[in-house]
């Protein structure tokens, strides 16, 4: 009859003894998926953070009209730490006139739309290097119909919508009038602008190209109506810039750069903080890291525990089992006798009883599997919202927007479970079992199960 | 066959169990060992079969000095033993008992020993005393080992069963086999069937004329 067979009529026949291994293994095979796991999700939802939220910051000059010139965002874009950049379209209330000075009508209609006082002829005024620029055109919620794109070198040239020209008999080739009242700079100022250099004489715009918008324009809510896209102007940068600081040369209220890396970002922004800004330093520089460190802080601080615990449960368990089996294998001593004396060779015994543990742990990682597929999933849902939580104070648990991988039992996981069951506790046996069977079998058959 | 020379053995340093003993056994004979309780009859029968180290002196198989490294392969392949509290492994059936030793067929030698099919099937630890150890006898039986050692072979039979038992031990050792069997006894019918019977006393095996 060979060791298989023994051990499995062992396993089989005596019950109690291997629902309690099985039990035990199940258990510690669960505890670790569930550890291991959770500390690979803690890890992988940690670095799509760091990958997505760590590399882009934005410079907000509003305060220092004049000081984020093209000159100087095309000085910081050059640094090697900095891959890209993006020109945020700069974008103020504006009232608007025809030649004569009369106000145009400007839409006002339309549910959930709101008129701010002062603002009942206003609209919004954007401006970048050129019209096209703009991610509104480059998405195509905005598109030309006539005419053609505010470029570069224009002076004095602007886009309107479609439903202007309508109300107000416009056409290609008419001049408009842009206007920055009382109620519209008081507006700037309470948003941070710094307005005491701004040129509030009326300027004037020749319409070279018209047009509308692909839907409504905007979603659901409250819209204030001089934010509607049927309000919406496109104006040339140099005579923008000359608005709010008739000496500098064209400039930017905001632009975003992106770092390298996690590590190039903390410099760039440091550098950007230390340059020589002789209109006015700008007001902040803001980065996803501003609102998320605190999460990325606590997700690292989560996954380190969770490292740290997974290696203790190790280490627990496989003295556990050690003990365990040391205690099996005591109880065990009469049988070892037994089967030595009928002529049975310790590697014989010894095989038969790693195959019957072996047994028990294959039993015990298939039950863990299946059970561990829900605890990861709630396990991991808790303590990384937890996590966020105690960062952030939302419910909300933020970084589900990054993390896009399915809830499951980490490979790693997995791999560690089996390494345990296959190699680490046929180690505990032999260890347990060697003392026994360097005895003879005599001194094994006195014993007392 | 079997031959032990200056045999010495001791649970405690000090207190010898047995000293210098010099026996030779022979094949095709049955010796009977017989002393008081506790005389360390079962630990000489440990010794022969190689179970067990003694303090000093030597156990020679066929002439050759039996050292540590070889005592399992001379269990396996040159000793049955038959206990005196049976030792089957208590997972198992009585067939499988008898599978753990050998390969060939275990009911024919149930059937000798007075084991149907139906106990051949039963978990040992399901049937009586006494067919307990007539399955150790059948385990001891079934290999074809040339030395058989039996401590206390018949102790739960009744007469008729231990007369069965008796006849058989004698057959192994009489029969085509000529198989060595040495059994410690208390029982005066086997002691009177053995060919030799050997005193152990104060440590010291004797022969013993009569009975």
């Amino acid at each position: 009859m060979n060791f298989i067979q023994c051990a499995g009529r062992c396993f089989i026949r005596k019950k109690s003894r291997s629902i309690f291994l099985i039990l035990l293994l199940t258990t510690v095979f669960l505890l670790l998926l569930t550890v291991v796991s959770v500390a690979g999700h803690a890890k992988t939802v940690l670095e799509k953070m760091e990958h997505n939220f760590n590399r882009e910051f934005v410079v907000d000059a509003q305060n220092a009209p004049g000081s984020l010139t093209l000159e100087r965002i095309h000085e910081i874009s050059a640094r090697e730490d900095i891959t890209a950049y993006r020109l945020i379209s700069n974008a103020v209330p504006v009232e608007f006139a025809d030649n004569n000075g009369t106000s145009l009508s400007v839409k006002t209609d339309g549910d959930n739309c709101f008129i701010s006082p002062g603002f009942e002829h206003a609209g919004t005024l954007v401006s970048n290097v050129t019209s096209d620029s703009d991610e509104l055109f480059s998405e195509g919620t905005l598109k030309i119909i006539s005419g053609r794109h505010v470029k570069e070198n224009d002076a004095h040239k602007i886009l309107v919508h479609k439903e202007l020209t309508d109300k107000n008999s416009l056409h290609l080739g008419d001049t408009i009038q842009l206007k920055f009242p009382r109620a519209i700079t008081r507006d700037l100022e309470s948003m941070g602008y710094d307005t005491s250099h701004m040129n509030t004489h009326t300027i004037q715009a020749e319409i070279i190209g018209i047009f509308e918008s692909q839907d409504n324009g905007h979603t659901a809510g409250m819209h204030l109506s001089h934010q509607l896209y049927e309000n919406y102007c496109y104006l040339d940068l140099e005579t923008y810039s000359s608005v709010f600081n008739p000496k500098a040369p064209p400039f930017f209220f905001q632009a975003a750069f992106s770092a390298a890396s996690s590590s190039d970002f903390a410099a760039a922004v440091n550098a950007v903080k230390n340059l020589d800004w002789p209109a006015g330093q700008p007001n902040s520089i803001v980065s996803d890291l501003d609102h998320y460190a605190d999460m990325i802080g606590s997700l690292s601080s989560l996954s380190n525990l969770l490292r740290i615990l997974w290696i203790v449960i190790i280490l627990v368990c496989i003295t556990l089992i050690y003990f365990l089996l040391s205690h099996g294998v005591k109880q065990r001593k009469r049988e070892i006798g037994i089967l030595m004396s009928l002529g049975l060779s310790r590697s014989r015994i010894l095989m038969q009883h790693i195959a019957e543990v072996l047994l028990a742990a294959a039993t015990a990682m298939v039950i863990a599997f299946a059970l561990s597929r829900g605890i990861v999933h709630v396990a991991r849902e808790h303590m990384i919202a937890a996590a966020v939580k105690q960062s952030d104070g939302t419910e909300q648990a933020q970084p589900e927007q990054a993390d896009g991988s399915p809830t499951s039992v980490s490979s790693d996981a997995a791999g560690i479970m089996l390494i345990l069951g296959f190699l680490l506790i046929p180690v505990s046996v032999i260890a347990a079992e060697y003392p026994v069977l360097q005895k003879e079998p005599d001194e094994n058959l006195r014993s007392v199960s | 066959m079997l031959e032990l020379q200056n045999i010495s053995y001791s649970y405690q340093p000090g207190k010898s169990v047995l000293n210098n003993i010099n026996a030779a056994f022979r094949p095709g004979c049955v010796y009977a060992i017989v002393g008081s309780s506790g005389c360390g009859k079962s630990t000489l029968l440990s010794i022969m079969g190689g179970l067990d180290m003694p303090v000093s002196g030597s156990v020679l198989y066929n002439g050759k000095p039996l050292t540590k490294k070889d005592l399992p392969e001379y269990r396996k392949k040159y000793v049955s033993f038959i206990f005196q509290s049976y030792n089957l492994i208590d997972y198992l059936t009585v067939e499988e008992n008898l599978k753990l030793v050998s390969p060939l067929l275990a009911l024919p030698v149930l059937e000798k020993v007075g084991l149907n099919r139906e106990l051949a099937k039963r978990n040992v630890m399901k049937l009586s005393g006494g067919q307990q150890q007539r399955a150790a006898i059948a385990r001891a039986l079934i290999s074809d080992s040339s030395l058989l050692l039996a401590d206390e072979p018949t102790g739960s039979l009744d007469e008729e069963n231990a007369r069965a038992v008796f006849d058989l031990l004698i057959q192994y050792a009489h029969g085509p086999l000529q198989g060595c069997v040495i059994a410690v006894t208390h029982s005066p019918v086997l002691a009177r069937k053995a060919d030799v019977v050997l005193k152990l006393e104060d440590g010291v095996l004797r022969k013993e004329n009569s009975l």
